[in-house]
């Protein structure tokens, strides 16, 4: 039988191996040395861009930590960190046509890993997660998840890169669009179900009794990335974690705005929450955060203008002020014993007819409903202010044609919110300042019904009727007439246009929309014994 | 070497040809060239070889690939999100048995293609075959030899794999039993029971339904009672027809003289016609459906002048696999088969409804002898009848006499197909159609006093009309004993598209395997597809450990393979064409699988005109280039190892038992492609001259 051998070494082999592993011993110093100046010139960059871009001066430090797991593994797949993330593009794209959204999440979140500078790809993904995929799910609760994913990949983002201009406007829009937005027919849904996600068990139940049963937490994973909970403490106040500054306001720093690098900075001021955040609150907080980043860090937004990123705090605002005015509606419809979501219009209607001295079923629904007119009318003031430094910036050109709609809706809004809040104050019982907020109530009343007609009239009457009647009389200024004679031009106006043709009656829809605004504070001061008007329904 | 024609070859199943091929290589060649060797072959020598080829692998710091794949693994498994913990382990398992799966094969093939080039380069090989060894002894040697390598990383990877998908069990498992605590909507609760009593590493053996069909109204279960389709709602059915003799016989005499003779496919069918609402009147103007005559003149008082639709149906014949063998412009002249108009609402006689079928659409169906019948539904406001025999063939011979042809068996219900299967349309008060799928004597678990389980996979085209009081898409599943006539209570479940859901089911109600499966939609508006295997049953419970095991021998009878091709590509090529070579050997079956329908015939007039080629001349050289090309790839692809007989992941990412005969069928393949691989391997190793 044979045996096999190696065959035989030779005896100077040995001196000849050593010589070999002295020769590598330079090259293995020379990789590492360059691996660690490669890592060190990276990290001085770094610190050199941040700064040099306004406040993001001490995020380095957070920037650093989470970037070095895309620099390991950029390094760890040796070059092949490209290729790889496109098979991972083209992969994810396929496998959402085909609507296989098993391990569909982890290959975005391995892109995400693997092209941490680059915004673009953030915002695309943002987007994807947000408004594609989440629309494939069968579920509105999965749908509601899947939103939240998106804003758990942002936030994940701005924790690499705190501060981003463009990462922050992405969530302001999940948050205000996709959660918060009326546009999407789950809206109902998402607002609640965000606002009770952001409070405590106990909170949470206190705020929304009739939920109890109902309600389980969903997929909110703020304070913790692998566990669900609320961002709200007891006091239902905001965590500590998410508004303590993180950086000192430079003294030479102009103007009064500045990112102390709190996530929730801007929202600080509306504490406490007593019936949670709502997703516009948090699209405002983040968009203005994002404008912050613009205005005051020097950072440019990809893919949109700077307008559009300096007027998002006031939209959002306006947005969050019609949230709550329609919330605060709700409430008050389920204090007065119908405890039925429901357009906010309809509603508003619903229950104007409620006497100051309405049973009220539901107290604490009622108080619920206070808390939210008067929190609308100082959302309004401060979407006012927001839009007014918006405005006040000379190189967004002729930008009062495009927003005077808006400052008049937001002044509307807050006059009645204002009265809705004393009318209900004075529903809810006896107290020694009822009588003044009766007196309250009937004069901001009556203020904004003299607002809602002027906006009708001067921008959403039929040239057939308005001209005749007033436009072309130089005498007739809308501005200066009292309540009273506008009232009764207004009557005049509905009363022409009722006579038109249907075809010719362009603007029936923004008078229903105002009208039901006209209507509640109308039937408002007749209970309050103020005097009788008809109403706008009448002549539909 | 006598070779085979082109056409037979094409005529033949290539598997057959690779089968006969590789016989008479490996018979062939070791009688005419081996008979000496095979005789010399001593099983300690090839064993002493492959033990070289394993220490100098060893040596070679091959092994420390593992602990870079485990740590791979580890990552990459830490970074990937799911939607629910058994998606979570699915995808772990398939992180390492991609692992596995890579560097066993990179290993195979980098260790494989470089060993005897090498060898012969700074030539070790003298050592070996100036000894008297046989050549067939050095090739079977490192192919044994580097099968070891591949065991061991197949081995160490599996215990990795195995304690790793351990761990993460139990701690996917604590989080269920943690979310269970808290977790008050019930089919969610049902569902992480289901993981938690079936645990997420299980592995199951699943039951078939032997039919699937979708009903508009559900079926009442006695044998011969109609069911009624709504006309245009995407309802139909078919039936089946198998021709004797005799029938083709007779059709073919009508094909041949179609002046004198006729073949028609006769529909017979109550209808209930109603006035057509404002909706209905809508869709039949815009389709311009043919209408009742109204008469002329004033209409009496109190006479409803609504136009009545005369009644349409769509006739099709179609193959086994639903795909249409019969153009629809052959069949009824193109035009939709009608009532005959003119017949009284009120009228409980049955319909009539005859189709003609023109010679070319006789002769499709006598060269088919088995076919379909699809009958469509078309018209708005009628309600049709389906009795057991729905639809006959009826042949008129010359001298007027009739003759009838019935379907093989009663009709099958189906409904419009998405991208997942048929649909049904959901209803919150459970009166959607239903998809009832036909379990036959199929295996049902053991202990059927506790609840068995049913797998769901469909897909949601519509989630259903939003309702702010239901956070969740909703389907219910009902199971219908037929031995014992006993019905459950409908199971809600929350579905997602292409998401595995569990949904548990009282055990008596499948008790001796014969039982109807149906799926209703619970939401308004909701469409939901679903194939065939869209419901399930878990038929029983096998060792994960042992799945695990069977998927890894089948990834090891891979890595052999990739060695044996690495190694025979290696006796003639340098290395890194040896590489290239055998990758393509391996992936081109696969590759081209991949094109599907580029490679038809008429690809070449395709890449032409996008070429935007005018010539006459240059355009038909172009595309029969392209065409020949494509039809030797096709073929020649047809002849090589087709990977997919390897499914490492497939079943075990599913949590299904790998069947043993999946062994059996990959170990065929390797036997196939191998053995005469390294009998030709051994011709040419012995015909180089490698030593002075």
């Amino acid at each position: 039988m044979t045996q096999l051998e190696e065959p035989p070494r030779s005896t100077d082999q040995a001196p000849r191996r050593r010589d070999v592993r002295a020769g590598r011993l330079p090259v293995v110093a020379m990789l590492i040395i360059s691996l660690v100046a490669s890592g060190l010139t990276r990290n001085w960059a770094s610190n050199w861009k941040d700064e040099h871009s306004g406040n993001q001066s001490k995020t380095a430090e957070r920037g650093v930590l989470s970037g070095m797991n895309s620099y390991a593994l950029a390094l760890m797949l040796g070059g092949l960190r490209g290729p790889l993330v496109m098979v991972l593009w083209s992969k994810v794209e396929s496998q959402k046509i085909d609507r296989d959204l098993e391990d569909m999440d982890t290959m975005i979140e391995w892109i995400r890993l693997l092209q941490p500078e680059f915004d673009t790809v953030h915002i695309f993904q943002i987007w994807n997660k947000a408004y594609n995929i989440s629309v494939m799910m069968a579920s509105t609760a999965a749908k509601y998840q899947t939103i939240l994913d998106a804003v758990d990949y942002g936030r994940h983002v701005d924790q690499d890169r705190p501060g981003d201009l463009n990462i922050n406007d992405s969530l302001a829009r999940v948050f205000a669009e996709k959660l918060g937005g009326k546009n999407v027919a789950e809206h109902l849904f998402y607002r609640k179900q965000f606002r009770q996600d952001t409070m405590t068990e106990s909170s949470g139940q206190a705020a929304y009794p009739e939920e109890q049963g109902k309600y389980r937490r969903m997929g909110f994973k703020f304070v913790d990335s692998k566990k669900m909970g609320p961002i709200l403490d007891d006091q239902n106040n905001l965590l500590p974690q998410f508004t303590t500054p993180l950086f000192d306001r430079p003294s030479d720093l102009a103007g009064n705005q500045w990112n102390d690098g709190s996530e929730l900075q801007y929202l600080k001021k509306y504490e406490p929450f007593p019936y949670g955040v709502p997703p516009t609150a948090m699209g405002y907080n983040y968009a203005k955060r994002a404008e912050v980043a613009m205005t005051v860090g020097g950072q440019r937004p990809l893919q949109i203008s700077d307008t559009v990123v300096d007027s998002r705090p006031g939209l959002m605002l306006k947005q969050w002020a019609e949230e709550e005015a329609e919330r605060a509606v709700n409430s008050e419809s389920r204090a007065l014993g119908a405890p039925r979501e429901a357009d906010g219009h309809v509603l508003e209607l619903s229950t104007a007819p409620a006497t100051p001295d309405a049973k009220i079923p539901d107290p604490h629904a009622l108080q619920s409903a206070i808390y939210s007119y008067q929190l609308t009318a100082r959302i309004c003031a401060d979407a006012l202010n927001e839009y007014e430094r918006h405005l006040a910036n000379p190189q967004y050109v002729n930008p009062y044609q495009t927003y005077t709609s808006h400052l008049e809706e937001l002044r509307s809004m807050q006059i009645l919110a204002t009265a809705d809040a004393a009318y209900a104050r004075a529903m809810a019982g006896p107290s020694a300042d009822r009588a003044a907020l009766l007196r309250a109530a009937a004069t901001n009343y009556r203020e904004v019904r003299a607002q809602y007609e002027r906006m009708l009239l001067r921008y959403a009457t039929e040239e057939a009727v308005a001209g005749p009647l007033y436009r072309n009389n130089k005498t007739i200024d809308l501005d200066r007439m009292n309540p009273e004679d506008l009232h009764l031009l207004f009557i005049q106006m509905l009363a022409k246009v009722a006579q038109l043709p249907k075809i010719q009656r362009e603007y029936d829809e923004p008078r229903d929309d105002y009208g039901s605004h006209i209507n509640r504070a109308d039937a408002r001061l007749r209970l309050l014994a103020a005097y009788d008007a008809p109403s706008i329904l009448q002549i539909h | 070497m006598m070779t085979l024609p082109a056409s037979m070859l094409a005529a033949w199943n290539p598997v057959y040809v690779v089968w006969l091929v590789s016989a008479a290589i490996v018979v062939g060649g070791l009688l005419v060239f081996g008979l000496d060797d095979v005789r010399r072959t001593s099983i300690t020598r090839v064993w002493a070889i492959s033990s070289v080829c394993f220490a100098e692998s060893v040596r070679r710091k091959v092994l420390w690939v593992i602990p870079l794949a485990i740590l791979g693994v580890i990552a990459v498994s830490l970074l990937q999100h799911s939607l629910d913990p058994q998606e979570a382990l699915r995808q772990t398992i398939k992180f390492c048995l991609f692992a596995s799966c890579l560097i066993i094969t990179l290993t195979a093939l980098i260790l494989a293609a470089t060993n005897l080039p090498r060898e012969i380069e700074n030539r070790v090989i003298f050592t070996i075959v100036t000894k008297p060894t046989t050549r067939l002894e050095i090739i079977l040697g490192k192919i044994i030899g580097f099968a070891r390598v591949s065991g061991l990383i197949m081995v160490i990877m599996g215990v990795f794999t195995f304690a790793y998908l351990a761990i993460e069990n139990r701690i996917l498992t604590n989080q269920i039993a943690e979310r269970l605590k808290s977790e008050t909507d019930e089919p969610t609760r049902r569902t992480l029971q289901a993981y938690q009593e079936a645990g997420l590493l299980s592995t199951k053996s699943l039951g078939n339904a032997v039919d699937y069909q979708i009903f508009e109204h559900a079926p009442s279960g006695k044998a011969g009672d109609p069911q009624w389709l709504t006309g245009a709602f995407g309802y139909s059915f078919i039936v089946e027809f198998n021709l004797t003799d005799q029938d083709k016989a007779l059709i073919e005499a009508a094909a041949s003289d179609p002046a004198r003779q006729q073949v028609l496919a006769i529909s017979t069918m109550k209808l209930k016609r109603t006035s057509p609402n404002a909706e209905e009147q809508k869709w039949i103007a815009s389709r311009k459906l043919p209408v009742e005559s109204t008469g002329l003149g004033p209409a009496l008082p109190g006479t409803d002048l609504t136009p009545i639709p005369i009644p349409q149906l769509t006739v099709r014949v179609l193959d086994e696999n639903l795909a249409v063998i019969v153009p629809d412009t052959l069949i009824n002249g193109g035009k939709l088969v009608t009532a005959k108009p003119g017949i009284d609402l009120n009228s409980t006689d049955p319909y009539i409804i005859p189709c003609v079928l023109p010679p070319e659409a006789l002769r499709k169906i006598i060269q088919s002898g088995r076919f379909f019948v699809q009958v469509v539904p078309e018209t708005n406001a009628v309600q049709y009848e389906i009795t057991p025999t729905p639809v006959v063939l009826d042949i008129i011979d010359g001298n007027g006499g009739e003759h009838v042809i019935k379907a093989a068996g009663g009709p099958r219900f189906i409904s419009m197909a998405n991208r997942y299967g048929m649909k049904i349309v959901g209803n919150s008060k459970g009166e959607g159609s239903v998809a009832v799928f036909r379990f036959e004597n199929v295996a049902v678990p053991s202990n059927l006093d506790a609840p068995v389980v049913f797998k769901f996979r469909g897909g949601v085209e519509r989630s259903g009309d939003f309702d702010a009081t239901k956070p969740w898409s909703e389907l219910a599943l009902t199971v219908i004993n037929r031995d014992t006539g006993e019905r459950s209570d409908p199971v809600a479940f929350h579905p997602e598209t292409n998401h595995d859901l569990p949904v548990q089911v009282p055990g008596k109600y499948v008790k001796g395997g014969n039982f109807d499966a149906q799926v209703r939609g619970m939401d308004d508006g909701q469409l939901i597809g679903m194939s065939k295997t869209g419901v399930q049953l878990i038929s029983g419970a096998h060792s994960f450990a042992f799945n695990l095991l069977s998927s890894l021998i089948i990834l090891w009878l891979m890595s052999v393979l990739v060695v044996v091709i690495a190694i025979f590509c290696s006796t003639f090529l340098s290395w890194p064409i040896a590489i290239v070579l055998t990758l393509m050997i391996l992936f081109a079956h696969w590759g081209v699988g991949q094109l599907g329908d580029t490679l038809t015939p008429g690809v070449g007039r395709n890449v032409a005109s996008d070429l935007g080629m005018q010539d006459p001349t240059q355009l038909t050289l172009f595309s029969s280039s392209v065409d020949a090309l494509a039809k030797i790839l096709t073929t020649v692809a047809a002849f090589l190892p087709d990977l997919a007989k390897f499914p490492v992941m497939e079943d075990i990412t599913r949590g299904v038992a790998i069947p043993p005969g999946q062994i059996f069928e990959s170990m065929g393949v390797l036997i196939c492609y191998g053995l005469p691989l390294v009998v030709i391997s051994y011709i040419i190793l012995k015909n180089k001259e490698v030593a002075p």
